[in-house]
């Protein structure tokens, strides 16, 4: 069947090795592009916020960063659970790949929000329900890279982190609806998928352009991050040897 | 431009340091996850044109009858390159 025929492809990590070499220009530049342009457009050309000034601006690189934590951490528990279903060594590469970049966002959502927090509510840190289960998505991250170097053993390090990775996912629809559960010092959800939006077009729109362009950017850094796995993990057949083998 | 001048950009009515220290942390951070990428593969690379260079190393006939082997290895390689 050609869909099994297309399933199987992906347990190839040359056919994915040649693939993703295509791929990356095409999330890398339209990444740049709209993430510097977005960030230049939030910075200099919205108008301040009526309430908070111009601290609002550090959302064009907050809400991305957290967004986009969240999604790939998403992204990671799935491909752990595809490699303890159909044992795809792929699977298990890319989710390794992931963790690294997932925990660098979070860590950017998270000091960006605190640095945005000081002259807005006037604290640093509150240990309000949105910002403590994104402190627990950062702890999730970094465990799952300690728990990988913890093994010795490969298989078993993929299988303990998918493990960690399927577990932690709870933390995400946590992380989301926080907001609408508890009483949150982190203000409610402003861009609504049904209906219209609380933010205001003209800040709206940089926001729209830095969210894509930092999934793009997750995608080109997991999509390098896996290449380079591949070719360590692959390293004695002979596609990898006569790829990188040539001595300069 | 929102602002009336860089140096009302850079101040931005006193919230200047905050917005401006997130953008800097950022920057770096998404440069060096960028930078890590190219560094991760070159270090795999080495790695595997050593491996490749011992490989190549340990298959290197004798020298006793080296004109003859050297040149039997030659052909052969040749050929290898034909196959692919």
């Amino acid at each position: 069947m050609a869909s099994w025929a297309w399933f199987h492809k992906w347990g190839s990590p040359r056919w994915f090795y040649q693939l993703s070499g295509r791929l990356i220009p095409w999330l890398a530049v339209p990444a740049v592009l709209l993430l510097c342009g977005g960030f230049v457009w939030g910075l200099a050309f919205v108008p301040a916020d009526f309430k908070q000034g111009n601290s609002f601006r550090i959302i064009y690189i907050h809400v991305p960063a957290a967004a986009v934590a969240m999604g790939a951490y998403m992204m990671m528990a799935i491909a752990g659970a595809v490699h303890l279903i159909w044992r795809m060594k792929l699977a298990a590469m890319v989710m390794k790949c992931i963790a690294p970049v997932g925990a660098a966002l979070t860590f950017l959502a998270l000091v960006t929000g605190a640095v945005w927090g000081k002259p807005t509510w006037g604290t640093w840190w509150v240990w309000d329900a949105r910002i403590t289960s994104v402190l627990i998505l950062f702890f999730l991250y970094l465990g799952v890279i300690a728990l990988h170097q913890a093994f010795d053993n490969r298989d078993a390090a993929a299988k303990a982190c998918a493990v960690l990775a399927i577990v932690g996912a709870v933390n995400i629809p946590i992380i989301y609806w926080s907001v609408e559960w508890w009483y949150s010092l982190h203000q409610p959800a402003s861009i609504k998928f049904v209906g219209e939006s609380t933010i205001h077009p003209a800040m709206l729109r940089p926001l729209m352009a830095t969210l894509a362009g930092m999934y793009l950017f997750l995608g080109w850094m997991v999509l390098s991050y896996t290449r380079a796995e591949i070719l360590e993990r692959e390293r004695n057949t002979r596609w990898v040897k006569d790829l990188v083998g040539e001595s300069r | 431009m929102f602002f009336d001048s860089f140096s009302a950009l850079a101040t931005m009515d006193g919230h200047g340091p905050y917005v401006w220290f997130s953008y800097g942390v950022s920057l770096l951070v998404l440069v060096a996850l960028v930078l890590g990428a190219g560094q991760r593969r070159r270090a795999v690379e080495q790695r595997i044109q050593a491996m490749v260079r011992r490989e190549r190393a340990s298959h290197r006939p004798s020298s006793t009858n080296s004109q003859l082997t050297t040149s039997q290895a030659a052909h052969n390689q040749v050929n290898q390159g034909r196959a692919d």
